[in-house]
């Protein structure tokens, strides 16, 4: 193996070829190396690879929608213009220049769906879930969704709710503000947090008082 | 938990790690490793996105000139991150060339040792 010894180049830079059986073992190689240094843990690289998987995207969610519950200035902005509104808090930027946040009021149920494919929020969402990608989801939310809402995820809504199915069009791309829920005056804003979830904003489930992600 | 590292916003638009419908996309376990190595040196202060942006955008005449193999934009834009996060640490000098070197000829013997 020639080694680079000069230039402005990556040292690594013509040392291999690219061949993924190359870039595996080199890949191998480095985290054992970080790991023998004290770099990375021996689970490091795990960890962090099903934060970004599974977590990331809903906590982004939950501290806009923790935001918009304390903070009405913040609320109104946020259902106005809500990539500017993320953007506040750091969240989204280019991606996310199609977000629409649609509230939940005593009156409106708002849910999401892509009948098309499964386009998603995922900049203030992450993963979409699997339910979300299914046909079934797509095609009975927007047939029958008071029923699949009850049926497939337990949520029962009141006769005079109005259930508004948001299906993404285009670039849009809808996620729910769920209401605040009752019981929760002497939460502060990062305890707030912790009651939103995922499902919540999607609109197939309602936060609940008590009721944190963790669990 | 870990706060997210923001690099998508941070690097160029042609080293963000690929998604589709934003889920990440691994193609192969190395190269959630590299992500997630990348990730955590980031975190913990050991890589700085500006300086590993430049670095993974920037192509490498020998590599380009010697890419025979066609491997695909999720490969392709791997192999860059994990060029980067080598050229980083050797830059850095959290790791030495001869160190990158020794430890991929020790990773050789050992997955040739396990081919009985």
């Amino acid at each position: 193996m020639r080694r680079q010894h000069s230039g402005e180049a990556s040292p690594t830079a013509g040392r291999y070829p690219v061949d993924p059986v190359e870039l595996d073992l080199r890949t191998r190689a480095l985290e054992a190396l970080l790991i023998e240094r004290g770099l990375l843990g021996a689970d490091t690289v795990a960890t962090v690879v099903s934060v970004y998987e599974d977590d990331i995207g809903p906590l982004l969610g939950a501290r806009v929608v923790a935001r918009a519950w304390t903070d009405a200035a913040f609320k109104q902005r946020l259902l106005t213009d809500a990539p500017s509104a993320c953007w506040e808090l750091g969240i989204g930027g280019q991606q996310s220049q199609h977000l629409v946040a649609v509230e939940n009021t005593e009156w409106v149920h708002n849910v999401i769906v892509c009948t098309l494919c499964s386009c998603y929020p995922w900049p203030v969402l992450g993963v979409p879930p699997t339910f979300y990608k299914s046909p079934a989801y797509r095609s009975r939310i927007v047939r029958e969704p008071r029923k699949v809402l009850h049926d497939d995820f337990g949520l029962v809504l009141a006769h005079d709710v109005e259930v508004r199915v948001h299906d993404m069009s285009g670039e849009t791309r809808y996620f729910v503000l769920p209401r605040r829920p009752p019981g929760t005056d002497h939460l502060d804003e990062e305890q707030l947090r912790e009651l939103v979830t995922r499902d919540s904003m999607i609109g197939v489930a309602v936060p609940v008082a008590g009721d944190t992600r963790g669990g | 938990m870990a706060a997210d590292a923001g690099f998508d916003n941070v690097l160029p638009e042609a080293v963000r790690p690929p998604r589709r419908n934003g889920e990440l996309i691994f193609e192969a376990p190395w190269q959630s490793t590299v992500f997630g190595m990348v990730v955590a040196l980031n975190q913990s202060g050991h890589l700085d996105w500006a300086s590993f942006g430049e670095r993974s955008a920037a192509p490498l005449p020998d590599r380009v000139a010697g890419a025979t193999v066609d491997v695909g934009e999720v490969t392709a834009r791997y192999a860059a991150w994990l060029d980067a996060v080598e050229a980083e640490l050797v830059a850095s000098g959290v790791v030495t060339v001869d160190d990158l070197h020794d430890v991929a000829l020790r990773q050789r013997r050992h997955d040739r040792h396990g081919r009985v």
